[in-house]
């Protein structure tokens, strides 16, 4: 594993597309899929001439200058719309005492690392995502300057309130285009029917679903203290309970819970996986590759 | 020696086992962590800490001592030297005893408790004491430095008089003693605080740096509230009565809120005349009469019996028989011819008819007695035969009054006076009417004039149409003589000169004969005799009376009667009743805080004695308080508590939000 690419390094990388760059190089993911070069509208790079091959594709400047046979290639655009949600929610701020930062910089960077890597691959990259009080929806382009304006807007969140609320999530299903891979960053920690209903999109075949539930440790553990007062982040329920004493029970339950979350969601046709805030980048991103290649 | 302002205060340190007692028992965590969700947590009972931790044991330290300083701030302290001057035997305390010696203190148990109170204090031999009070003579101060035998023997020999003393006059001597002692002195000021003695005293002795001590005295169980249970004869009266027989005429009054009965019994001849019961309204008087026949008896003697707190003024006693007539005399030419020896009887029977004839009366004397008023019918040169001239001068310098009319040769006259330097005026000539039915007629009083009141109405009207047929016209006068009747023309009618021994010098300038003036045939004529020559001066009748009041004085030919116990007495040829003074009599009292301020403070401590306090504003000077060292270090530890207290992570963890 690169620790270079531990989240107590990357959270100090406040530029996401640098930060972007560097998790999809530093992991080698990418590079799963060659580029398609050929009749695309973005430029992509020059290489030698081929006997045979096309004469259009010849820059003839560079002909003119260098008396050598040069063609241009370009990006081929794909059919696949890359759409991330992230849930910009206050329980998204939680940062557990082991942990080098919170769930939703972790998510951030994990969402900035897959729309680069998507851009990289010529897919149209979309965003939806924030909380309550404020959502943003970024309809899947494709290009340096979509990447880069996304990646602003990803930056410019800030977690609050409560979850994206149900007319949000109506208006998403009806505007996700076709062919798309969507990319659900969450705690999911709204309860198993919230979600099945927000993610309904997923049954289609056009949608391919992979949801990431971001976690802290603490989150699976419980803090290490005798007592608390537990106040809740997204509302003002208060609770005091000893973690040494529940610690077994919560475990069971949170466990149960994320196991019939996987479940609720593997029904319609979403696949679940926990990741904790304090894991490798690069290695999320292999395992998110890896979930991809599995669910094709 | 730290000594403290409110003692009681201290109690309040048992506030310092709160902060034991909140460290004896386990604390509980309290707080916040905020966690995602608490969706899968179940409440549980939360444990209690266990072993305290040494930070722990410095918060308590730190906790006790911040409610120490707040207990010491509540029972203010202040640091003195005095006490420990007092041991080393460098410098002893000095206290002065003030006491109240005023009437009002033979009342409720005052003085006997006021005594009682000073010897208490004087026990303490480890302070210097001065006693300061009134006494017959004056004010008496035994200086610090007196032995206790000589302050107790004062002390004995002291008692109240029956005169309202004011507080100020002591007050001002005791100014003059602080200014003296540069050392601290504490003043301890004895008195039932009787708000007719100190509703005017006004006083400030906070330059001094004084520890003032009250101590009311004869206030019962209620300190500084009014009163009750005295009763008092507020007035009494001899007056004429019919069939040779004198009416005692007596007022008593009652200050309690309830109604009274008491009995009220006539002492005269040595015995019980006559005995009245009466039952005394809630805070009201009831009048009473006795009769007694008028010449049988010389004085007589009120008793209101009744077992009242104050008993000073439960008797009165009374000259019977009528004080001495005034008295006047004519002097006149030898010979006199017909209309002065009318004019001179006439007024004979005018002056003997001033008077009431019995309690108030007038006289004829012989020549060689004093009179209170000289006539001098038909003035002229004659006066400057004999000794006439000189007896004149004489009696109006003494505050006699004397009548004038003129007499011819009026030039002489006229003369006589300006040589004299009785009267200096002129006169053109005697105006005379032409005709028997055109008088002259006196001017309308103007409202200014001293005796336009008196006449007013029918008396007025009976004034002004008075005819005066002869008088001289005079054309100047001095600017000492006064002209209070005018006749319609302007023309002066008579003249006064007003002596500043009190003397007053009457000129008519007409005669009082049928030929000259009607005015003695009229109504008005006695009252305008009276008012120009002043005979019925109230001052005149009062000292005629001497009814004194405890306190005053009378002065006679050089001599001095000074008013000290009520009573009869004889001063000369003169009959004094000394009465006590009504106000003593009163029972309400001044508020303490009604004592506070005239005396310029306001209370600030609470004093260990019963009824005792002290002023603000007059902490001594070797006194130094130490409120503002308790106050800061309260504050600092305030400080401290609040850092050590503060949640962090060794209580409990708290949530770290990391910007995005």
């Amino acid at each position: 594993m690169n620790s270079l690419l531990s989240p107590s390094h990357l959270t100090q990388i406040n530029d996401l597309s640098l930060l972007a760059r560097l998790v999809a190089r530093g992991s080698r993911v990418g590079e799963h899929r060659s580029i398609r070069q050929g009749r695309g509208n973005e430029f992509f790079q020059y290489r030698s001439y081929e006997p045979g091959e096309d004469l259009k594709n010849v820059d003839w400047r560079v002909f003119a200058k260098r008396d050598q046979l040069v063609s241009k290639t370009y990006q081929e655009e794909t059919n696949i719309n890359f759409l991330l949600i992230l849930d910009a929610s206050a329980s998204m701020s939680y940062a557990g005492k082991n942990s080098s930062c919170s769930k939703f910089r972790y998510a951030q960077m994990l969402a900035a690392s897959f729309a680069y890597i998507a851009q990289r691959q010529g897919d149209r990259v979309g965003f939806f995502g924030g909380s309550e009080q404020s959502v943003k929806w970024i309809s899947p382009e494709s290009g340096r300057a979509a990447l880069n304006r996304l990646l602003v807007e990803i930056s410019a969140i800030t977690p609050q309130g409560l979850d994206v609320g149900p007319e949000a999530w109506k208006r998403l299903n009806s505007v996700i285009p076709r062919d798309s891979i969507v990319v659900v960053l969450s705690d999911f920690l709204d309860g198993v029917e919230e979600w099945a209903n927000r993610l309904r999109f997923a049954n289609s075949a056009r949608y391919e679903c992979i949801c990431l539930q971001i976690l802290d440790a603490d989150e699976l553990h419980l803090p290490d203290s005798k007592a608390l007062r537990f106040v809740e982040m997204e509302g003002d329920r208060e609770l005091s309970a000893s973690p040494e004493l529940i610690r077994g029970s919560y475990s069971k339950k949170m466990d149960g819970y994320c196991q019939s979350l996987r479940d609720e969601l593997s029904k319609i046709g979403a696949e679940l996986q926990v990741v904790q805030s304090n894991q490798d980048l690069g290695h999320t991103l292999r395992s998110f590759l890896g979930m991809r290649t599995h669910s094709k | 020696m730290i000594e403290f302002g409110q003692p009681l205060a201290l109690w309040g340190g048992l506030a310092v086992a709160l902060p034991i007692l909140a460290h004896m028992a386990y604390r509980r965590i309290s707080e916040k962590y905020f966690f995602p969700s608490l969706r899968f947590l179940t409440p549980t009972t939360i444990p209690r800490s266990g072993k305290k931790r040494p930070s722990d044991w410095f918060l308590l330290l730190i906790r006790i001592l911040l409610f120490f300083c707040i207990v010491m701030i509540l029972a203010d302290p202040y640091w003195t030297a005095a006490d420990s001057q007092i041991h080393s035997g460098i410098d002893r305390e000095k206290h002065i005893h003030l006491i109240d010696c005023s009437a009002s203190m033979k009342g409720w148990g005052a003085w006997l408790e006021a005594k009682r109170e000073v010897l208490k204090k004087l026990e303490n031999k480890s302070v210097d004491h001065a006693l300061l009070a009134h006494d017959s003579n004056g004010v008496r101060f035994l200086s610090f430095g007196s032995s206790k035998d000589e302050l107790e023997s004062t002390l004995s020999a002291l008692k109240p008089l029956y005169r309202k003393l004011s507080p100020s006059v002591l007050f001002k001597r005791l100014r003059n003693i602080l200014e003296k002692n540069k050392a601290s002195v504490k003043v301890h000021i004895y008195s039932d605080f009787q708000v007719s003695d100190w509703q005017d005293v006004q006083a400030d002795f906070t330059e001094f740096g004084v520890d003032l001590s009250l101590v009311p005295v004869g206030h019962g169980e209620n300190l500084w509230s009014s009163r009750t249970g005295n009763r008092a004869i507020v007035d009494a009266r001899v007056v004429p009565g019919k069939g040779g027989k004198a009416r005692i005429w007596t007022v008593v009054r009652n200050w309690d809120d309830n109604a009274t009965p008491v009995q009220l019994s006539l002492f005269a001849g040595g015995g019980k005349r006559e005995t009245l019961n009466l039952t005394l309204p809630a805070r009201g008087t009831e009048q009473a009469q006795f009769s007694l026949p008028a010449d049988g008896f010389t004085t007589a003697t009120i008793h209101l019996d009744n077992n009242d707190s104050f008993s000073a003024d439960n008797n009165r006693s009374l000259w019977l028989l009528p004080p001495p007539s005034r008295g006047f005399a004519f002097r006149s030419k030898g010979n006199l011819d017909t209309s002065d020896q009318a004019e001179k009887e006439f007024l004979q029977a005018v002056m003997e008819s001033v008077g009431d004839g019995i309690w108030n009366r007038w006289a004829e004397r012989r020549s060689d007695e004093q009179v209170d008023c000289l006539l001098l019918p038909g003035f002229s040169d004659w006066v400057e035969d004999g000794e006439t001239m000189a007896e004149l001068k004489d009696h109006l310098q003494a505050g006699g009054i004397a009548l004038l009319t003129p007499g011819e040769p009026y030039a002489s006259m006229n003369q006589t006076l300006r040589d004299s330097d009785l009267m200096n005026f002129s006169f053109n000539r005697l105006l005379k009417t032409e005709f028997r039915m055109d008088p002259y007629r006196i001017e309308a009083l103007p409202d200014e004039s001293p005796i336009s009141s008196v006449f007013a109405g029918d008396s007025a009207r009976d004034l002004y149409l008075t005819k005066i047929r002869k008088f001289l016209l005079l054309r100047e006068w001095d600017e000492n003589l006064e002209c209070p009747l005018y006749d319609r023309e302007n023309r002066p009618l008579v003249l006064i000169r007003n002596f500043p021994s009190g003397g007053r010098l009457v000129f008519l300038c007409f005669r009082l004969l049928p030929d000259w003036t009607d005015l003695p045939t009229r109504n008005s004529f006695l009252p305008l005799l009276v008012e120009l020559c002043g005979l019925a001066n109230d001052d005149l009748a009062d000292h005629q009376r001497n009814e004194i009041f405890c306190g005053e004085m009378i002065t006679q030919k050089g001599e001095s009667f000074m008013a000290e116990v009520p009573g009869l007495y004889r001063f000369g040829d003169k009959k004094i009743t000394v009465h006590p003074l009504l106000s003593e009599s009163m029972p309400e009292v001044l508020s303490e805080h009604e004592v506070f301020e005239s005396l310029n403070g306001s209370r600030s401590s609470s004093e260990s004695l019963e009824g005792e306090f002290f002023l603000a504003g007059h902490t001594p000077r070797n006194y130094q308080s130490l409120w503002m060292w308790f106050a800061l270090a309260a504050g600092v530890l305030l400080i401290v508590e609040t850092m050590l207290s503060s949640p962090n992570n060794r209580s409990a963890p708290t949530v770290k939000t990391v910007k995005s």
